[in-house]
């Protein structure tokens, strides 16, 4: 049976993204499907801009140490993204597939769907995936935790937590915690990752990188299928998030 | 007797972006990734073998980074089919055997796993998440394209690197 949806009144997501990486017709350039998508894209997403792989390369002769580098550099392009005035959601063509992200202020999932739907449909029309391949939801979170003296118990916080060897003798300075699993039941993959940021004022940030993948492919075209995959990756994630953090932590998102 | 030199190259990538995650803890979280990756790389017990391999891929690339590099119009290495090629080699398990590597005319690189003249495994890296791939077991030949996400390598790829190498105790079938 599934779990209650969390109401929490300051959810502390700062990203969500949905990830559909596709098999794309073999010999289709990213750079062909510009024009097309800011055609579609530009009435809800004003702003438009590319990621690229940029690469430097710089060549030194051993047999002339003191001469000149030859330099050069390439990109290549990754993905076209399409932002709202705001910049608070994004919707992006990748060269592997389709992106939705939202930073925060982040409502909830349910209230997102009619866009994803609506963008999804508008990015099949105009890259014609062939297969589905993956589907991954991601939900990255900034968690400030309250410190005395510079000091927090993570204990109080964390269900799964970092530990020190010697705990008397030690405090720490870093962590990062990453955990890679398989959910027995339906295959999906779970990777999290807790790791923490330098103390803010008398705030200890912490970031949770909570991601789950569905690697069973469909078919693109099959919008009730994949909704239906996104909502089981969705349950999937806030178990995780319930079963990663104390009640004492959820409290500080109620205030 | 003389000797060419060599050149050493610098490759310096920047990947413009976190994945597909745009925010700033998303910078943070793939900055910290990385760390502990490359420490685990600088380790020769962790990933030796694997560095030898991605430095024979960076020296090919360099011997092949002008067109025309086999005097027949080849194509160079594509900067970008080397990080797929390194990629690649990252995402092996630890126990497979590693690829011997060659230059494509293409501008591709190709990886190979040689068990003899009538047993092989190949496959071709390019700029893409396609990899095509063939192999030769006697009279018995297959090939195939298979999609690569950069960080697994596919299964079917990796039973059939196993089943020709003879590594493990893997049966396949290969249609």
């Amino acid at each position: 049976m599934n779990e209650p949806i969390l109401n929490l009144k300051n959810a502390p997501i700062v990203e969500a993204v949905l990830d559909i990486e596709c098999d794309l017709p073999p010999g289709q350039q990213l750079s062909a499907l510009e024009a097309p998508a800011l055609e579609v894209f530009r009435d809800h997403y004003s702003k438009f801009q590319k990621q690229y792989l940029f690469e430097h390369q710089v060549e030194h002769q051993v047999a002339n140490p003191v001469g000149e580098p030859k330099t050069s550099s390439r990109s290549d392009l990754q993905a076209l993204q399409f932002l709202t005035n705001d910049v608070k959601q994004l919707v992006q063509v990748r060269v592997s597939g389709f992106s939705f992200n939202r930073l925060s202020p982040y409502t909830s999932l349910d209230e997102y769907f009619p866009e994803i739907e609506r963008t999804w449909r508008l990015y099949t029309e105009l890259a014609s995936p062939v297969q589905i391949r993956v589907i991954r939801l991601r939900y990255i979170n900034r968690i400030l935790l309250p410190t005395v003296n510079g000091i927090v118990n993570l204990d109080d916080y964390f269900e799964v937590g970092p530990r020190l060897p010697d705990e008397d003798r030690f405090q720490f300075a870093g962590f990062l915690i990453q955990n890679v699993a398989i959910e027995v039941k339906t295959g999906n993959q779970v990777n999290t990752i807790l790791t923490m940021q330098a103390l803010e004022l008398d705030k200890l940030p912490i970031i949770f990188d909570n991601t789950v993948v569905s690697s069973e492919t469909d078919d693109p075209k099959d919008w009730t299928k994949i909704r239906a995959k996104i909502s089981e990756l969705r349950e999937l994630k806030n178990h995780i998030f319930r079963r990663t953090l104390k009640e004492k932590c959820l409290n500080l998102f109620q205030q | 007797m003389s000797q060419s030199l060599p050149t050493i190259v610098c490759l310096l990538t920047l990947n413009c972006g976190h994945g597909s995650a745009v925010s700033a803890e998303a910078g943070v979280v793939k900055q910290k990734v990385k760390y502990v990756a490359g420490m685990t790389e600088r380790s020769q017990a962790l990933f030796g073998r694997k560095a030898a391999t991605i430095s024979n891929l960076r020296v090919l690339t360099n011997d092949c980074a002008d067109d025309d590099w086999d005097g027949d119009d080849a194509c160079a290495i594509d900067p970008v089919a080397l990080l797929n090629a390194e990629s690649f080699v990252r995402a092996l398990p630890n126990d497979c055997p590693l690829p011997e590597c060659a230059p494509e005319p293409d501008g591709s690189i190709s990886l190979d796993w040689i068990q003899s003249s009538q047993r092989m495994f190949t496959m071709s890296v390019g700029t893409s998440n396609r990899l095509a791939y063939a192999w030769m077991d006697g009279t018995d030949k297959g090939h195939a394209v298979a999609h690569f996400d950069g960080s697994s390598v596919p299964a079917l790829v990796l039973e059939t690197i196993k089943y020709i190498i003879n590594y493990g105790n893997t049966i396949v079938g290969v249609a």
